[in-house]
């Protein structure tokens, strides 16, 4: 468990003051969760990562010898090694995600794109290239993976700029994107999948392989497990036209044991092609979230 | 202080506990929700909040003043002062109209409606107020003393019941709360049958007592009357007193007839009359013996105003005619000036129809006078003396008043065409001359009269032929004439030779394009001369009628300096007239209206409205209704409320807007 403070800089509450999505993924990793992601692999890479003293014994080729002429003292450059791993990042930007219920610090899209850009920021901090793929009934965003601080901007900035509008379209959008995945990849949803456990499923079957690790995040709003507290609402389809009058005391319980069938039955359809599946809700800390991604990481390496 | 027209409406009311239920009971209203997916909404009952207390005070109560406004605007509110109130403090009120038509006084409808009135009078409800109406208006009448009687009179002009019907405003009192009306008529149809008011909107409950019926002598229809006569001279020495008389018996009668003058019966024929049918007859009398002479039925009948005629019997006035000369020594207006007058003089028999020169009236409105009296004006040569005298004008104002004037020509013609022209008297062109300087002894004649043409009627067959044989040996050539001016003669070439306008007023202006001489034309010496004058002037002429003097119906008036009302029938003298005044022979008729006919005529036989009684219809206080004012409340009101009520919209969490 993360100590006190730790907790506040993950909390969502907190964390959507701040706009820009690099300064909060660095809040974020580097405040909240030191230690808990894998060090850097230093090597031979070709981007520079810091110095450090010279180990007697050492290969003289790393010793920078202006550091040596300036400040009369041996110091060696690291550099941050390439692990030729992928984590694409993909990001249902559909109307549904911009639902906000009335007690939620922030909307569904708001809460994935933050827990992206900590997780694209972990995978930069470890050397791997990062992916994003963003879309709702069209493409919104498709940053082919690279690695470097540059392309980390690249990413973030690409997060930051998604809208959720349209209706969702699953089915094209994995096609699309299993058809670009490199091996060694890991792949990371974030979506409310709803209406998506009948093909997801068949889509997916990709993770059996074991060159790639599948992560399916789905993000709800509490009020869409719970309903909100109204007496009567006359609830409109974010993604169509259809308009239900109800009152949610009274549908309440049904509508629960639905949500649970549906959230069961998509686990198990993720479960049977080895998918890694974890409901999130938006009121929730970034913390589960990051550490699951961690974790499927570190298999991977 | 404020009373209701319709006081019944005030029951609408209770409504007022609709929106104070509607804020109890208060239905939830669904705000719309926007939610990712609708997979497992589905739909179900709205629950109703139940809420024990209105809610929304503010709208409660611009709610209950809204459907108070409307109750009470249902009501036809209307402000009674106090002074009002103090009048209307009469609870009821019943007023009893006696019909003082003409015919009332026939088949003893009069001598029925003064019995009838004193037993209503001695009736248990009484009478609060008696008037009597009929063509003269709405008269109180005395209600009289029972031990005595009641006598009426009726009026001479012809009857009109819509004059009852339109007054019952000043008859009843404007607070009476129960309005009674008692009508005590014949019901002659020519006075009810175009009579219409609704009694029962105005809150007026009425009562119909039929008068003269005549019942115990077969009804009503036991009349003869004397529907014209006239005096016409034959010769010089004899007038004929021509007289038809109608019989409105379904069946054959006699009619004995006589003619007093001089105080005794001078002769007496005996008619034969065709059921429901008339017949005339004549009496011949010396001229001069006697000035007046009345015709009457000997044995009377039930309607005694048309059994008795009275004429006058010497010829009217001989009517005058003048001239406007602008040189009596010229030649053509000299030798114009002859035959015109001559021919005016000769125009006439000497005696019951003459005519006068009498250049005095003629002088006189030439200095700017009245044109009273003048019948007939010539004005020979008209040229710029014409509007050097200010003459256009004052014929204008002739013109307008029913005069007749003829003009001629000056030489040269287009002086007296552009007079004519610019003084809007005529509107017409000019050419040239026919027949002037290039004069070649060409003869010019008239064309075949058509049969639409003023003196169609009079010249036709061989009496036309010397019209057409009339020669005109030059005359100016008209054209382009206005819209307003008739031709009724023209060459053989469809040019004009006589051109009339016809006023407003009654008169008439003829313009001949040639000079009445015999270097212009020989139609001075033809017989054709003198009707053909006579026709071209005689439409419009004042005074010229077939009746020797003026007839008029009781009612009627006469204007002459002064004005003449006709009121009971005889011979009048006024002024330098003798008016003879006839009663209204629609009077005569003994048709009187069913009892079917005369509910139509008043709305129909159902009770007035109660709502209706004390409605300030029949009384003055129409100005003082409150209905707008309680419309404008509601109005403002009702926009208020939609306000209120409109559905509110605030910012959700999520930044976008729903309903509230």
């Amino acid at each position: 468990m993360p100590k006190a403070a730790e907790a506040d800089l993950l909390d969502p509450v907190h964390l959507n003051r701040i706009n820009d999505l690099s300064l909060l993924a660095r809040v974020v990793v580097d405040g909240a969760m030191p230690g808990l992601h894998r060090s850097l692999r230093q090597g031979g890479g070709s981007e520079f990562f810091q110095y450090r003293s010279y180990e007697p014994g050492e290969d003289v080729k790393v010793i920078d010898w202006k550091v040596f002429a300036k400040r009369d003292e041996l110091v060696a450059r690291t550099f941050q090694e390439d692990t030729n791993f992928t984590v694409f990042l993909v990001i249902d930007a559909s109307a549904s995600m911009g639902f906000q219920g009335q007690s939620s610090p922030c909307g569904k899209l708001r809460y994935a794109s933050m827990l992206a850009a900590c997780m694209a920021y972990l995978a930069h901090r470890q050397g791997d290239r990062v992916g994003l793929f963003g879309y709702g009934d069209e493409t919104q965003q498709w940053i082919r993976p690279a690695s470097g601080s540059g392309h980390l901007q690249r990413v973030l900035s690409g997060i930051s700029s998604l809208k959720a509008k349209g209706s969702s379209r699953h089915e094209r959008a994995w096609n699309q994107l299993s058809s670009v995945l490199p091996a060694r990849s890991m792949v990371v949803f974030l979506s409310d999948f709803l209406e998506a456990e009948g093909s997801l499923g068949e889509k997916l079957r990709f993770s059996l392989s074991p060159n790639y690790q599948t992560l399916c995040l789905q993000i709800l709003d509490p009020e869409e497990l719970h309903l909100p507290e109204d007496e009567a609402l006359r609830f409109s389809e974010m993604e169509g036209a259809r308009e239900v009058s109800s009152s949610p005391p009274a549908i309440r319980e049904k509508y629960q044991r639905d949500m649970n069938e549906f959230m069961e039955c998509l686990k198990n359809r993720l479960s049977a092609v080895s998918a890694e599946f974890e409901t999130f809700l938006t009121g929730q800390d970034l913390g589960l979230g990051l550490r699951r991604f961690l974790k499927l990481r570190n298999l991977g390496k | 202080m404020i009373e209701f027209a319709q006081p019944a409406a005030l029951w609408t009311g209770l409504a007022i506990g609709l929106p104070v239920l509607a804020h109890m009971a208060y239905r939830t209203i669904t705000q719309k929700y926007p939610f990712p997916s609708l997979r497992f909404i589905h739909p179900s009952t709205i629950p109703r909040t139940g809420r024990k207390t209105p809610s929304d005070w503010v709208l409660l109560a611009a709610r209950i003043l809204l459907f108070a406004s409307l109750t009470l605007l249902l009501a036809d509110p209307y402000w009674k002062s106090e002074r009002d109130a103090d009048e209307g403090a009469r609870e009821s009120q019943t007023v009893v109209a006696v019909d003082l038509s003409p015919s009332m006084s026939g088949w003893g409808g009069l001598e029925e409606a003064g019995l009838t009135l004193r037993q209503l009078i001695d009736s248990e409800g009484g009478v609060d107020k008696v008037v009597g109406f009929g063509g003269e208006g709405i008269s109180d009448l005395p209600k009289g003393d029972p031990e005595e009687g009641i006598g009426f009179e009726h009026g001479w002009k012809k009857g009109d019941a819509q004059v009852l019907l339109d007054g019952l405003d000043e008859v009843f009192d404007p607070g009476a709360k129960d309005k009674k009306l008692i009508i005590v008529s014949d019901f002659q149809a020519s006075d009810w049958q175009s009579a219409y008011r609704d009694l029962g909107t105005c809150g007026v409950e009425y009562q119909l007592l039929r008068v003269g019926e005549n019942l115990a002598n077969d009804g009503r229809s036991q009349n003869q009357s004397i529907v014209e006569a006239r005096a016409v001279p034959v010769g010089s020495d004899k007038i004929r007193v021509w007289v038809v008389v109608r019989n409105w018996v379904d069946g054959i009668a006699e009619a004995q007839l006589s003619l007093l003058a001089g105080g005794a019966e001078q002769a007496a024929k005996t008619l034969t009359l065709n059921p429901l049918g008339s017949a005339q007859t004549q009496f011949i009398l010396d001229a001069g013996n006697f000035s007046k002479a009345t015709v009457r039925l000997k044995d009377g009948d039930s309607y005694a105003l048309d059994d008795e005629r009275t004429l006058w019997l010497k010829a009217p006035p001989a009517r005058n005619f003048g001239f406007w000369l602008a040189n009596e020594n010229e030649e053509d207006t000299r030798e114009e000036f002859e035959y015109l007058r001559t021919a005016v003089l000769s125009s006439g028999d000497g005696a019951w129809n003459r005519w006068v020169s009498n250049q005095d009236l003629g002088d006189a409105l030439r200095l700017g006078g009245t044109d009273a009296g003048l019948d007939l004006l010539f004005g020979l040569g008209v040229g710029p003396w014409f509007e050097g005298e200010g003459l256009p004008k004052i014929l204008q104002t002739y013109l307008e008043n029913g005069g007749v004037a003829l003009l001629t020509p000056s030489e040269p013609v287009s002086a007296s065409v552009s007079l004519l022209n610019q003084t809007d008297l005529m509107k017409f062109g000019f050419s040239k001359v026919e027949g002037g300087v290039s004069r070649d002894g060409e003869v010019f004649r008239m064309a075949a009269l058509s049969e639409s043409s003023l003196l169609g009627e009079v010249f036709s067959g061989k009496y036309s032929r010397d019209l057409y044989l009339t020669s005109f040996f030059r005359f100016a050539c008209l054209k382009g004439l206005a819209s307003n001016l008739k031709v009724p003669i023209e060459d053989r070439k469809g040019r004009p030779l006589a051109i009339v306008r016809d006023f407003d007023g009654g008169g008439r202006l003829v313009f001949l394009p040639f000079r009445i001489s015999p270097r212009w034309t020989d139609l001075p010496v033809r017989n054709c001369f003198l009707p053909m004058l006579m026709e071209l002037v005689g439409k419009g002429t004042r005074g010229r009628s077939l009746r020797a003097w003026p007839v008029l119906e009781a009612g009627e008036e006469w204007s002459g300096e002064k004005v003449f009302r006709a009121g009971k029938p005889g011979a009048y003298r006024f002024e330098d007239q003798w008016i003879e005044v006839i009663p209204s022979l629609a009077e005569s008729s003994p048709l009187t209206l069913a009892d079917a006919e005369l509910s139509q005529c008043l709305g129909g036989p159902r009770k007035p409205s109660k709502a209706k009684v004390g409605e300030p219809v029949l009384g003055n206080e129409s100005s003082d209704s409150l209905w707008l004012w309680f419309a404008i409340a509601v109005a403002i009101l009702l926009i208020v409320e939609m306000i209120w009520s409109r559905p509110k919209f605030q910012a959700t969490a999520n930044g976008e807007t729903a309903n509230a």
